[in-house]
């Protein structure tokens, strides 16, 4: 275990598996499940910045860990079907810890530098480059607006 | 500790702080303006990291509760279903807001006359257009000329491209032969004054690195530090001073270092949001005003209005590219804006286009919202299958004065320098719920129109973080019972005490306020000149 790390290898084994079912890979390969992307670094950094996470964390590990075993042992070696149980009982018996996970996730995952541009974004800050856009034609927009224009004056006078 | 005194003082360097400054700063009186924050380099915006989402959750919040830095001070709005949202800085909220620039409606200044309801404004859009025109151009605000919705005016730069979710909500406007128009924004379309045109790169909220975004430290500002016009940042204004003549003499105020200095001036202009100026005014008792400087007619605080939204959003075919362009302007419908006595609520509200942000903030509820969005197969399914393919459209209404929505000093809650943090007490109006069910069932129409296969989010929900415009809570009025300034934002009570922002709004209309506050603030700085040999009679 790294000085730095709060975690032991075993339970940030066992939240990658977790991750990977709180955000499964496509089907096609081409978008990496949650715990292919190093969020588990992304999240012990977080709980390691707040005393209320990490406390969470722990118990909630040791929470799927032990949800795990009455499934008949290591969450890894569960079926497909069991680990997804695990996952939904951790949400009803752990609330506080599954929100703050969900929520961490999504952050860590989503601001993974290869993730945005599996959904169009760029992978670089948005500033200065930001995206191609075509200035508006506003021959064409002035056309679409005919009907519009066509039906007058919208407004009330109020002298 | 003392400073010399000053002609005029204005606390705040936002948008109406500057825009009075502006107007004022011909006189060659001495003014000074006071900001609690600071400002805001534009290389430290979210927006130049790749990891810029994280900071619209953290120290780029809107919610300063969330921000929590030294120059916020904290709200309470616990009792509200709206948090207040803003920025303290050079710039205040124009720094964080979208640049979404609609005017008001010349029956906005009528309703009492019009619909029998809340009161008239003592100015009118008349009055204001100058004043809009003027702004615009200093501010450079892109759109078409020829909105019916209108009495014709000409944005001085052309519109922004609508995009593909403008074209595509525009097709369905006109299959139902409704209203809509590109939306007027302070964002650039053409390169401006020494400015660059937006580059659409859809963070406008997190900080605008190319300057295509109209905040006031890079549109007024350089103006008015070139006409000497002195600004001190990290100054927190605790309380209005009161003279012995009646008249306001002057602040007490905290620097950086925590040290309270005395500031005098002849006159004294608030500038800090419909939140921060009744805060500022509660605060500042005297044995002539023990209720708050100004206060006589006991409205100080009272009326606050919010523009309640929620938002409405349909799953289309092909992609809808939702995080390219600026955020919140693309095309406005006004369709439902104006009173119907047929429906069974007054005034109305405004559809506006809606961009579907980006994938991080969409996993975590969308941009008011706090909805966490599933785990497991039903994630990857929301993410592949619908993120890229919505489309929606905001549902912004006119909320309507009640004094029993307001703003006051909490007992207990202060800032970092011991000053009671503003406690927010707000219900939604019945009214503004039957517009919200009408509205929403007019969005669905509006978005199965344009070729929405169906509607995913039905709206139902009045967003939290939408108290973007605070207004109401220092009305102007001619009557001193029923208002707390006059029809040129001077206090009734005390002669030499102006307010332009949007407190002294007596009603909301349905449109984002932040160019009628500049209007405003331009047209009292005018009055002020006009004024001047009596002013303070």
């Amino acid at each position: 275990m790294p000085n730095d790390a709060i975690w032991s290898e075993s339970h940030k084994a066992l939240l990658n598996q977790i991750l990977d079912e709180i955000i499964p890979a496509s089907n096609d390969g081409r978008i990496p499940s949650g715990g292919s992307l190093g969020v588990a670094e992304y999240l012990e950094a977080r709980a390691k910045d707040t005393p209320k996470l990490k406390e969470q964390f722990q118990r909630g590990l040791d929470q799927a860990s032990a949800l795990a075993e009455r499934k008949g042992g290591a969450f890894e070696d569960l079926s497909s079907d069991d680990r997804r149980q695990v996952v939904a009982d951790i949400e009803e018996l752990e609330p506080d810890f599954f929100s703050a996970l969900l929520r961490h996730t999504y952050m860590g995952y989503y601001t993974e530098p290869s993730v945005p541009p599996l959904f169009g974004l760029t992978d670089k800050a948005p500033h200065p480059d930001g995206y191609n856009v075509p200035d508006e034609d506003v021959e064409k927009l002035e056309r679409l607006l005919e009907p519009v224009k066509a039906r007058g004056r919208c407004y009330r006078e109020a002298i | 500790m003392s400073n010399q005194p000053v002609d005029v003082l204005i606390v705040g360097a936002g948008a109406s702080g500057a825009a009075i400054a502006w107007s004022l700063c011909e006189t060659r009186m001495n003014i000074l303006c006071l900001e609690q924050g600071d400002w805001v380099e534009s290389e430290s915006f979210p927006s130049q990291r790749s990891d810029y989402e994280l900071y619209r959750y953290g120290n780029f919040s809107c919610d300063p509760n969330v921000r929590d830095l030294p120059e916020d001070y904290p709200i309470n709005a616990d009792d509200s279903p709206i948090t207040p949202v803003n920025f303290n800085a050079v710039g205040g909220a124009t720094i964080n807001y979208l640049g979404h620039w609609p005017r008001f409606h010349p029956s906005d200044f009528r309703i009492k006359t019009l619909d029998g309801v809340a009161d008239d404004w003592p100015v009118d859009y008349q009055t204001l257009e100058p004043f809009y025109n003027i702004n615009d151009r200093i501010m450079g605000v892109s759109g078409l000329a020829g909105n019916p919705a209108y009495p014709p005016y000409e944005p001085p730069l052309p519109p922004l491209p609508i995009g593909k979710l403008g074209h595509t909500l525009a097709r369905g406007f006109n299959e139902l032969g409704w209203h809509w128009w590109p939306s007027d924004a302070a964002i650039l379309s053409r390169d401006h004054q020494g400015r660059e045109k937006c580059v659409n790169a859809g963070v406008c909220d997190l900080g605008c690195a190319v300057g295509a975004k109209a905040s006031v430290d890079i549109t007024y500002w350089p103006l008015l530090e070139r006409r000497g016009v002195r600004l001190k940042t990290r100054c927190r204004v605790r309380e209005v001073t009161l003279g012995s003549n009646g008249l306001a003499d002057g602040v007490l105020y905290y620097d950086e270092e925590g040290i309270l200095h005395e500031q005098k001036a002849e006159i004294v202009i608030l500038a800090c949001n419909g939140v921060g100026t009744p805060r500022l005014m509660l605060n500042s008792k005297s044995g002539r005003f023990p209720n708050g400087i100004a206060n006589s007619s006991g409205l100080v605080g009272k009326n606050l209005m919010f523009h309640p939204l929620s938002g409405v959003v349909g799953l289309f075919d092909e992609p809808m590219e939702g995080f390219k362009g600026p955020m919140a302007c693309s095309i406005l419908s006004q369709e439902f804006y104006e009173t119907d006595p047929t429906r069974d609520f007054v005034r109305g509200y405004g559809l506006h286009s809606g961009r579907y942000t980006t994938p991080m903030t969409y996993a975590l509820g969308g941009y008011g919202t706090d909805h966490l969005i599933p785990w497991g197969e039903e994630h990857r399914k929301q993410m592949d299958e619908l993120y890229p393919f919505l489309a929606g459209l905001t549902v912004v209404t006119e909320d309507l004065p009640r004094e029993e929505n307001q703003v006051t000093l909490d007992s207990e809650l202060t800032d970092s320098n011991g000053i009671p943090a503003p406690k927010i007490t707000y219900t939604l109006d019945e009214n503004t719920k039957r517009m919200f069910t009408h509205a929403e069932a007019k969005a669905r129409e509006a978005l199965l129109a344009a070729g929405a296969r169906e509607i995913v989010f039905p709206g139902g929900e009045v967003w939290r973080r939408a108290g973007w415009h605070l207004m109401g809570t220092a009305r102007m009025g001619t009557d001193p019972e029923r208002s707390v300034v006059n029809a040129w934002g001077r206090s009734h009570d005390v002669k030499n005490l102006f307010i332009v922002d949007g407190s002294i709004f007596v009603t909301s209309a349905a449109v984002n306020p932040c160019s009628t506050i500049q209007a405003l603030a331009l047209y009292i700085g005018d009055s002020i000149k006009k004024n001047l040999a009596n002013l303070f009679d």
